[in-house]
C-alpha cells in the first residue's frame, strides 16, 4: 500500500464514519431508539471530533504544497501497513455497531426491567473503541498527513 | 503455557465484570436517589439560618412572647382560641417533629444540627435509613422513607423524607411522593430542616390535588365505597393499568391508591423514545350528606416517574416533562370521568368536574354542592 492509497482510504473512512454517526444519532431518538436527543448529542460529541480531526489533518495536507510532492513508499510491508490503516477503523466500526445494537436491544420496550445496558456503559464501550483509534490511526495520521511546516519553520 | 493461563484469567475476569453489571442495579428506589424540583445546598441553608437569627434578634417584646413552647399557645391550641402564629427559639425542633395537627401549618427553616434538638442523632439515623431503604412510620400501607435526593451538586448529599405505598411484603412500590428535603450533608457541616414556627389554618384544604371531582346524588344512593369501586376499575383498566389498593378511613372516607412499577407506559406510548413508568395515583374520597343530597368529593393527585431505559437504577428514573405530565393527568381524568358515568344509571356533567347521579336535569343543586 503506498502512502497515497492509505491517505485516500483514511479520508474516505472518516467521511463515511462522520456521516454515519451524525445520521444515526440524529434519527435514532425520533425513530424510537432508547436515547433522548440530549443523550444522542452527548454521544456525537464523544465520537465525531476524532473523525473531524482526521478530516482536518487531511484538508490541511491537501491544500498545502506537501501534497504535490510525489508520495514516498512506506518502509513497512504493504500487508502490515494496510492492516494498521484499515484494521483499527474496521474494529472501531464493529465495536460501535455492536454496542449500539446491544444497547437498543437490551432497552427495547419489551425488555425485562433491569436487563438494559446503561448510558454510562455504552459511553464506556464507545470510548474504549475510540481509544483503539487513538493509539493506532492517530499515529498513522500524524505521519501520513504531516505537512512539514514545523521543520520548515525550524530551518528558517 | 503461561500466556494461555493469563488469557483464561482475562476472559473469566471480563465475564465477571460484564455479568456483574446488570446485577449491580438495585430495584429498591428508596435506597438510592429521588429527583426533587429544588434541592437546597449548604450555602442556601446557611443564608436561611442567618436570616432566621437576624429576624429573631429584631423582634419586639410582644413578638418575643409568641413562643410555640409557651403555656399560652399550648392552651390556645387545645381550647380552639384563635392564636394566628407562633415561633420557636433555639433550640429548634427538627422538621420530622412538626405537629401533625390538621389545623396547623408548620413554617420550616434550616439550621446546623447543633442548633436543633437531638438533630445530630436524628441525621445519623436518617443516613442509616437512606442506606438500607426500609420504609418506617407506617399508617396502613402508606409509610415514610428516607432517600438521597437528585440532582446532587457541590459534592453535598441531601436526604429527603418521602411518602411511599408498600406492598404485602412491606417493600415500597410505585413512585414516592411528598418528598421533602430534611438534611444536607456537606462534609463536616450538617444542616437539618427545622420548624421555625406554626400558623393556624382556619379553612382547611386537601392540599394541592391535580384535580377534584364531585358526585352529587340522592341521599339514598350508594355510599363512597360504591363510587370508589368505579374509580378502582378506572385505575386498573387500560390505558392506566394501575394496581389499585383501597385504604378505608371510617364510614364515609377512604383513599384509593393506584400504582405501577416499571411498566411500559400505555398513556405515554406516543412519546419517542418509549417510556416506562412508575406511577402513584392517589384519590382521597369523602362523602357528605346534606338536605337530602349526597356529595362525594374525589381529590386526585398523581406522582409520575419515567425512564427510557430498561433499568431499575433510580438515577435513571426522572420526572416527566410538563407535556408528558399533562397527558398523564388528562388520561387519569378521562378514565375517572368515564367510569363515574357508568356508576350511575342516569348521569349528567353539570360542570367539568361535577356529575349528578340519578337526579333529573332540572334538579336545583345547592351552592355548597357546586363549590
Amino acid at each position: 500500500m503506498v502512502a497515497d492509497d492509505a491517505r485516500k482510504w483514511l479520508l474516505t473512512a472518516s467521511l463515511a464514519m462522520t456521516a454515519g454517526v451524525f445520521l444515526f444519532f440524529l434519527v435514532a431518538p425520533a425513530a424510537g431508539y432508547p436515547l433522548t436527543f440530549a443523550q444522542a448529542r452527548g454521544f456525537l460529541e464523544i465520537i465525531v471530533p476524532v473523525f473531524l480531526g482526521y478530516l482536518g489533518s487531511g484538508s490541511h495536507f491537501i491544500f498545502s504544497n506537501r501534497s504535490r510532492r510525489p508520495s514516498p513508499k512506506l518502509d513497512a510491508s504493504g500487508e502490515l501497513v494496510a492492516l494498521m490503516i484499515r484494521g483499527p477503523v474496521i474494529v472501531f466500526a464493529v465495536i460501535s455497531i455492536g454496542a449500539i445494537a446491544v444497547f437498543g436491544f437490551s432497552n427495547r420496550i419489551q425488555a425485562p426491567i433491569g436487563s438494559g445496558m446503561s448510558i454510562d456503559m455504552l459511553a464506556g464501550f464507545l470510548s474504549a473503541a475510540l481509544g483503539l483509534l487513538a493509539v493506532t490511526t492517530n499515529v498513522a495520521i500524524s505521519y501520513l498527513f504531516a505537512t512539514g511546516d514545523k521543520s520548515a519553520k525550524a530551518r528558517a | 503455557m503461561q500466556k494461555h493461563v493469563h488469557r483464561i484469567y482475562a476472559v473469566v475476569l471480563a465475564a465477571f465484570v460484564i455479568c456483574g453489571m446488570p446485577a449491580a442495579a438495585d430495584s429498591n428506589l428508596s435506597k438510592k436517589r429521588v429527583e426533587l424540583p429544588y434541592v437546597p445546598d449548604a450555602a442556601a441553608a446557611e443564608r436561611d439560618y442567618h436570616s432566621l437569627l437576624d429576624e429573631i434578634e429584631h423582634l419586639n417584646a410582644e413578638e418575643k412572647a409568641s413562643d410555640c413552647r409557651s403555656e399560652r399557645f399550648k392552651q390556645a391550641r387545645e381550647s380552639g382560641t384563635p392564636w394566628n402564629f407562633c415561633r420557636f427559639f433555639a433550640s429548634f425542633p427538627p422538621a420530622n417533629q412538626a405537629a401533625t395537627d390538621e389545623n396547623i401549618k408548620a413554617i420550616y427553616g434550616w439550621a446546623p444540627v447543633e442548633a436543633a434538638t437531638d438533630a445530630a442523632q436524628q441525621v445519623e439515623r436518617w443516613q442509616i435509613q437512606a442506606a438500607n431503604g426500609t420504609p418506617y412510620d407506617c399508617d396502613g400501607a402508606v409509610c415514610s422513607v428516607i432517600a438521597k435526593a437528585l440532582p446532587r451538586g457541590n459534592g453535598e448529599d441531601v436526604l429527603a423524607s418521602c411518602k411511599v405505598i408498600t406492598g404485602a411484603d412491606g417493600a415500597a412500590i410505585g413512585a414516592p411522593w411528598h418528598c421533602m428535603p430534611v438534611a444536607i450533608l456537606a462534609g463536616k457541616s450538617i444542616w437539618t430542616k427545622i420548624v421555625a414556627g406554626y400558623t393556624e389554618i382556619r379553612n382547611r384544604t386537601l392540599g394541592m390535588p391535580d384535580f377534584d371531582l364531585a358526585v352529587i346524588s340522592r341521599h339514598s344512593m350508594p355510599d363512597v365505597f360504591s363510587f370508589l369501586a368505579g374509580a378502582e376499575t378506572a385505575l386498573s383498566s387500560p390505558p392506566l393499568a394501575l394496581s389499585p389498593k383501597l385504604e378505608r378511613k371510617g364510614s364515609e372516607a377512604a383513599t384509593l391508591f393506584g400504582t405501577s412499577q416499571y411498566a411500559p407506559s400505555q398513556v405515554l406510548e406516543a412519546y419517542r423514545p418509549r417510556l416506562r413508568e412508575m406511577a402513584t395515583v392517589r384519590i382521597e374520597a369523602f362523602g357528605e350528606k346534606q338536605n337530602g343530597l349526597m356529595l362525594i368529593k374525589l381529590s386526585v393527585s398523581t406522582t409520575l416517574l419515567v425512564n427510557t431505559l430498561a433499568s431499575t437504577n433510580p438515577d435513571d428514573w426522572h420526572r416527566p416533562n410538563p407535556s408528558q405530565e399533562g397527558d398523564y393527568v388528562k388520561a387519569v381524568l378521562a378514565s375517572l370521568r368515564k367510569y363515574l358515568e357508568q356508576s350511575c344509571r342516569q348521569s349528567l356533567w353539570r360542570t367539568s368536574n361535577v356529575i349528578t347521579c340519578e337526579l333529573s336535569k332540572d334538579a336545583q343543586l345547592p351552592d355548597w354542592a357546586l363549590q
